[in-house]
């Protein structure tokens, strides 16, 4: 790459941050090349010095973002409703804001990835070929924290709920972190949210999903992720401590993962599932796929599915599963509680109970069920 | 590695750099790169939030070698907020040393 291609580069990725940022990075660099090549490094030493600029845009603060980056991309029949104060009938006193805001997108994507921070986020079908985003929050309008943004890079779909300008990081506890360690693995997830949720706040955020969009990630802090009715190959939901409900979902690859929320899941089916919670309850009925993992710290484990391979494991909840049709691997394992397993296929019926073991404990069993 | 632990650091030394006068990036840059591998671009972002957040101002000075030099200049909070970060950066350097069995020289 020459210095010519690399600038060129640069100022393309730049493009959408704005002309003031743009400009400045640029002369930066400029400068930098300037130097180095006074010092007589070539243009490729410079060029391996400065590094990837992916990388370095990855630095850009937040407030960098471009604040109406979303207007280029957005739909021009979209529609923006803000309402607020008296004007709005919902309002119950002054100073209360309720706004609604809807913008619907075009385009292909290779994934979409959604963070809902205390946001409530609903997933479900696209009618049409477009991804289509409600997002409304409610609340008094000098506590309302948060906004709605979108971005697209690389082909990826980028949208969710962020801190406005000039609310400061120390204003809220979000980031404060919950450890949660189950069976020796980590997991880290978000803490509650600060001054949001207790004053009659709420955010939603709505995004139907087109199909033929292969991957979706969403990430949630304090709030609850329900998704619905959508195909993919890859879905990952996370909340740090909210619910995580799933209703006729199909993914080969599907992930529910909750700080201290529940997990469940209905008429849903996928290739290779992993449900995992630090202390709330799983719950999966009417599932059907090959792998299915379930975990959890405290609570209880329920399943009533049509799976091949089953990992349950709780740390002092119970665990009941009932499986349907061919079973090949099933690994139980709880800590403290009771396990009860019911296995119905072809010609036979397993029935195996586990009261309270005072250790782990943890079965193998390799079956024919024909 | 964390990115917000590595921005901190990272913006720790630019800081710290500058407290013994101020510098142009280009010579802030290689002096950080010549201590640890991270790709030079990477402080520009960082240089500019220091300035967006008031804890340093810059000035151009015409150069020989070239465009005029953009130098930094630490703020009087800047020297505040590179001394309390400083010393929140030892506290817990000094707990994770303790925590990994390194002792503390």
């Amino acid at each position: 790459m020459t210095k010519q291609e690399y600038m060129q580069n640069l100022q393309e990725k730049l493009e959408r941050f704005g002309q003031e940022l743009q400009e400045e990075i640029l002369e930066d660099y400029r400068q930098h090349f300037a130097e180095g090549e006074n010092e007589g490094k070539s243009q490729e030493e410079i060029i391996e010095e400065l590094g990837n600029i992916e990388d370095m845009i990855r630095e850009l603060s937040e407030e960098d973002l471009p604040e109406e980056f979303s207007k280029r991309t957005l739909d021009p029949g979209s529609r923006t409703d803000v309402r607020e104060g008296a004007e709005a009938e919902h309002s119950r006193d002054a100073g209360n804001t309720e706004m609604n805001r809807s913008f619907s997108y075009s385009g292909f994507y290779k994934a979409i990835i959604l963070e809902g921070k205390a946001a409530n986020v609903t997933i479900a079908r696209s009618g049409d070929d477009r991804i289509h985003v409600e997002y409304e929050a409610k609340g008094v309008s000098s506590q309302l924290n948060y906004e709605y943004y979108q971005y697209e890079e690389d082909g990826t779909f980028y949208a969710g709920v962020r801190r406005k300008k000039g609310i400061r990081e120390e204003d809220d506890s979000e980031e404060k972190l919950v450890k949660v360690t189950l069976f020796g693995r980590t997991i880290i997830s978000y803490g509650n949210i600060g001054n949001f949720g207790g004053d009659g706040q709420s955010v939603n955020l709505t995004v139907k999903v087109p199909k033929g969009i292969p991957r979706l990630v969403i990430k949630v802090g304090s709030g609850n992720l329900n998704i619905s009715g959508v195909e993919l190959e890859s879905l990952e939901g996370n909340s740090g401590s909210g619910n995580v409900v799933l209703n006729e979902v199909v993914a080969d690859r599907l992930k529910a993962h909750t700080g201290s929320g529940n997990i469940t899941a209905e008429h849903t089916e996928f290739i290779s599932a992993g449900f995992d919670t630090g202390s709330g309850n799983v719950k999966a009925e009417k599932i059907k796929g090959r792998e299915l993992k379930c975990g959890t710290g405290s609570g209880n484990i329920e399943v009533d599915s049509a799976v091949a391979e089953y990992r349950l494991a709780t740390g002092s909840g119970s665990i009941r599963a009932r499986a349907v049709g061919a079973v090949e691997r099933v690994d139980l394992s709880s800590g403290s509680g009771s396990i009860r397993l019911e296995l119905e296929g072809g010609s036979g019926a397993w029935r195996l109970r586990f009261g309270a073991a005072p250790e782990a404990f943890m079965w193998h069993g390799k079956m024919r069920t024909a | 590695m964390n990115t917000q632990f590595k921005k901190g650091a990272l913006e720790l030394c630019v800081l710290s750099q500058l407290v013994w006068g101020d510098k142009y990036g280009y010579e802030l840059t290689e002096r950080i790169s010549g201590e640890m591998s991270i790709a030079s671009g990477t402080l520009y972002p960082i240089l500019r939030k220091l300035k967006e957040d008031d804890y340093v101002t810059t000035y151009l000075v015409e150069s020989e070698s070239g465009p005029a030099r953009k130098y930094y200049k630490l703020t009087e909070k800047g020297k505040e907020y590179q001394t309390s970060v400083k010393q929140e950066w030892k506290v817990f350097i000094g707990a994770v040393n303790q925590l990994i069995g390194e002792q503390e020289g």
